[in-house]
């Protein structure tokens, strides 16, 4: 399933994936499409293996066995982006939060989903005197400053405020249209939203059917 | 070099400066400076008011490239999937660790000569030397930065050192050579004489690269 949209980007394909999370297979045997169009979402309960899943799917570890490839748009494409997300992402506590901002997009205001960054943000706001929320809010808007072909977030919307989950899901919407965007997350998905597709960890998940 | 990645770079460096110019390390360097001189003026200690065992534990504590604290805050895997390459954070991370070093002998030897009623041009070269030093040091304290969890990776590293030099000398080894060894045989108010000194510096920045680039290199995620 492909969100109705024809699929004209960049794809992850899984194909035989085999994902351990420990001592027991977190997928057996997956073959899965994900495509541009809509986001992919990975639900399950805690420990269910989903972090596990979605580093194997940004390339930051290797599956047991099958493979995750990536499908370029057209023949001559340039190398693929990926953006990886994951929620034990910290800033440094020290540092102002604009010099991380003028870091990641020096030549503009923002560079990223503006809606994003923390609000009332001044120029000596360290990032050890602002929330947990508003420093993620801070690390997601980082990674979607850049171009990224594929992003893979693992639990993005935790601790994040009901205004900052709503920019966020409005974001990765928008990127969906024409980059690959995976997201886990223990929590419902966002109501009136059509997903690229929906994974359920934790349900013997096995053999599912290419799109 | 492209101008995308000296860009890239520049900016890393620039983030990093202010970071360890934000640091614990190099607000305990800078103090620790001022007391170790302060009090050496104050009670005529050596020659030089304790300038010297003052700059270099002003600069072991404040050169650090925190790297144990990028682990701690999980930044390799920020940084490497969605910012920066090993290479360019190697390179951002010496650079500044270079620029702090510098700004501490700059501030050592501007608070030197507001201490004591010292002649410039001995200052300078008493500068010169110790910014020679520094290139010494860095290597050292990535090493210990790369290696241990600890604030404090140049207070291991100036520890270690001084230990083994202590066992140098304790196995026979004639200290004139080891300070010769080191370049550090200068002649005050003689820049030439620094040269040797500053050939090994120029060795030991680019052996703190690559300290910076391993350890990056192991703890960066590779996609596959």
């Amino acid at each position: 399933m492909n969100g109705g949209t024809e699929w004209n980007g960049w794809a992850l394909r899984a194909r035989g994936l085999f994902v351990r999370g420990g001592a027991r297979a977190v997928v057996s045997g997956l073959d899965h499409d994900f495509e541009n169009g809509g986001i992919h979402w990975v639900t399950g309960p805690n420990g269910a293996g989903k972090s596990t899943f979605l580093r194997v799917l940004a390339g930051v570890s290797s599956p047991a066995e099958g493979i995750v490839a990536i499908s370029p748009p057209a023949e001559g494409s340039p190398a693929p982006v990926r953006r990886y997300y994951h929620p034990d992402m910290r800033l440094p506590p020290e540092i102002r939060a604009w010099d991380w901002i003028r870091f990641i997009a020096p030549r503009k205001e923002g560079g990223g989903p503006d809606g994003l960054l923390p609000p009332h943000l001044n120029s000596r706001t360290r990032i050890r005197d602002i929330s947990t929320g508003e420093e993620k809010r801070l690390v997601l808007w980082s990674i979607l400053a850049s171009r990224g072909d594929i992003l893979v977030l693992d639990e993005p919307f935790e601790h994040l405020s009901a205004e900052a989950k709503g920019e966020l899901t409005l974001a990765l919407d928008g990127r969906a249209r024409r980059s690959v965007v995976v997201v886990a997350t223990n929590q419902a998905v966002p109501e009136g939203m059509v997903p690229g597709s929906l994974l359920a960890l934790g349900e013997a998940l096995t053999g599912v059917n290419p799109s | 070099m492209s101008p995308s990645v000296r860009g890239s770079c520049r900016r890393f460096a620039r983030f990093e400066s202010g970071r360890a110019l934000g640091s614990f390390g190099w607000r305990l360097g800078v103090v620790a400076f001022g007391i170790v001189h302060a009090s050496g003026t104050r009670f005529h200690l050596d020659e030089d008011g304790l300038f010297g065992y003052g700059i270099l534990v002003g600069l072991a504590l404040g050169g650090g490239v925190r790297l144990g604290e990028d682990r701690r805050l999980r930044l390799p895997l920020l940084l490497g999937m969605n910012v920066l390459n090993p290479a360019r954070y190697a390179v951002g991370k010496v650079a500044s660790q270079c620029l702090v070093m510098m700004a501490l002998v700059a501030l050592a030897v501007l608070v030197s000569l507001v201490l004591r009623p010292v002649d410039p041009g001995l200052a300078a070269w008493h500068g010169l030397l110790f910014a020679g030093v520094a290139g010494l040091l860095a290597p050292a304290i990535s090493l210990a930065d790369a290696l241990l969890d600890t604030r404090l990776p140049g207070l291991v590293a100036l520890l270690g050192m001084m230990g083994g030099l202590v066992l140098l000398v304790g196995t026979g080894v004639d200290p004139a050579s080891v300070t010769r060894a080191l370049g550090l045989d200068a002649v005050p108010r003689a820049p030439t004489t620094l040269l040797p000194l500053f050939g090994r510096s120029v060795v030991g920045w680019a052996s703190s690269f690559l300290v910076v680039l391993g350890a990056a290199w192991y703890g960066f995620p590779r996609p596959g």
